[in-house]
């Protein structure tokens, strides 16, 4: 690979992990005008097909993105393999805590209530158990608990792409000189050794 | 001047010109608010935020756009620095590019989020015919977790903005150990 190939493949990544936020985001399911009309059926159904689609532009951004960021960069003079390693490290590692920090704002009053909810635990076990109904904080509809799901999840991927995100990386570099190794019909053992980082 | 230089340069003039996008895309709404109920509070603020919101575009223009070769000089240091063959150089200059980018990301979303609720509370304050506006959004104003997650928010704006230098410092040790441990296996 070459550098700016390298460079493609974070952008790639980078667009696809925001991509996938941001349709989650509009997913019109979440912003039904009469909520309570809607069958579980279709929701089902609309959900599937956004998550099939979701599903699409991740595997080609995000997992499966050599291909396109070849052609999109060009051809160029080729990097060896440690160097290539170090500089898709790097630049996916900036990558990833960019985006990271970016969704950090909006998930901000999500980490925030999760925080509060550690508070608030031993007063719902306390209503559950005593006045053996659902206390009112757990009183959503499944709408609710799938906005609530979308912004807890969110707030994950945020820390845990300004942690980062190692195991990605990792993964990312195995599968992408693993692909070179098949491309070129060179085995190379190191590839598998990536598979755990040694301490 | 360098290959870093010239990348942090124009980096910079990026970011300033895309927050100044953003904020003239939304230096008006305070006073679209106000007209819905035009009473001397609501007036007041949204004029007050309009001029916060063009100090603020005025501070952005300033420092990168017209200043960016100083700010690229404070980012990356010295501009006598060697080519950048070896890999390590880039990588402190790109963590804090990012950095003041998400910061002052931060700090505009916080800027946004108060003068939007703010604007919401005046535009719609209750009078007694409204009193349903008050119980609609009082709470949105005075909950306290809103006003925390904003609070902690400002505080990592400031701290990105000014260069997060202990994050930059810890993924940058942290991207090395991982880069040096890939090539121990390799060897």
């Amino acid at each position: 690979m070459t550098k700016m190939q390298i460079f493609a493949k974070t952008v790639f990544t980078v667009l696809g992990i925001y991509a996938v936020v941001t349709l989650y985001r509009f997913y019109p399911g979440r912003y039904a005008y009469r909520p309570d009309e809607t069958p579980i059926f279709q929701e089902l159904v609309l959900l599937s097909a956004f998550t099939a689609v979701v599903g699409f532009i991740v595997y080609f951004t995000v997992l499966n993105n050599t291909r396109l960021s070849s052609k999109l960069a060009g051809p160029g003079p080729l990097l060896e393999s440690a160097t290539q390693a170090a500089w898709l490290a790097k630049s996916l590692r900036v990558g990833l805590v960019f985006i990271g920090l970016m969704l950090l704002p909006n998930s901000m009053p999500v980490i925030v209530k999760t925080l509060k909810l550690f508070f608030l635990i031993r007063t719902t076990v306390n209503d559950i158990v005593i006045s053996k109904s659902i206390p009112r904080i757990l009183e959503r509809s499944y709408r609710e608990w799938f906005n609530v799901l979308y912004d807890f999840l969110k707030a994950l991927l945020a820390l845990y792409l300004i942690c980062g995100a190692p195991h990605f990386i990792r993964w990312q570099i195995r599968h992408t000189l693993g692909q070179q190794a098949n491309k070129t019909g060179i085995q190379n053992p190191s590839i598998k050794k990536l598979k755990k980082e040694p301490k | 001047m360098n290959n870093i230089h010239s990348f942090t340069k124009v980096i910079l003039s990026a970011i300033g010109i895309f927050f100044a996008i953003r904020i003239i895309s939304q230096m008006l709404m305070p006073l679209g608010l106000a007209r819905m109920n035009p009473s001397l509070e609501s007036v007041a603020i949204a004029i007050a935020a309009t001029l916060f919101f063009g100090l603020c575009l005025a501070v952005i223009c300033y420092a990168f756009v017209y200043k960016r070769e100083q700010l690229a000089k404070r980012i990356i240091g010295t501009n006598e620095l060697p080519e950048a063959d070896s890999q390590i150089l880039w990588l402190p200059a790109a963590f804090r590019l990012i950095c003041v980018t998400a910061g002052l990301y931060c700090l505009y979303a916080v800027l946004w989020n108060v003068v939007y609720n703010l604007m919401q509370y005046f535009s719609f304050k209750p009078d007694a015919a409204q009193s349903g506006y008050k119980v609609m959004y009082t709470p949105k104003i005075l909950n306290i977790e809103q006003i925390l997650s904003w609070l902690i928010m400002l505080a990592i704006g400031i701290y990105l903005v000014c260069g997060a230098p202990h994050f930059v410092r810890w993924q940058v040790r942290k991207t090395l150990k991982q880069c040096k441990a890939f090539e121990k296996i390799r060897q």
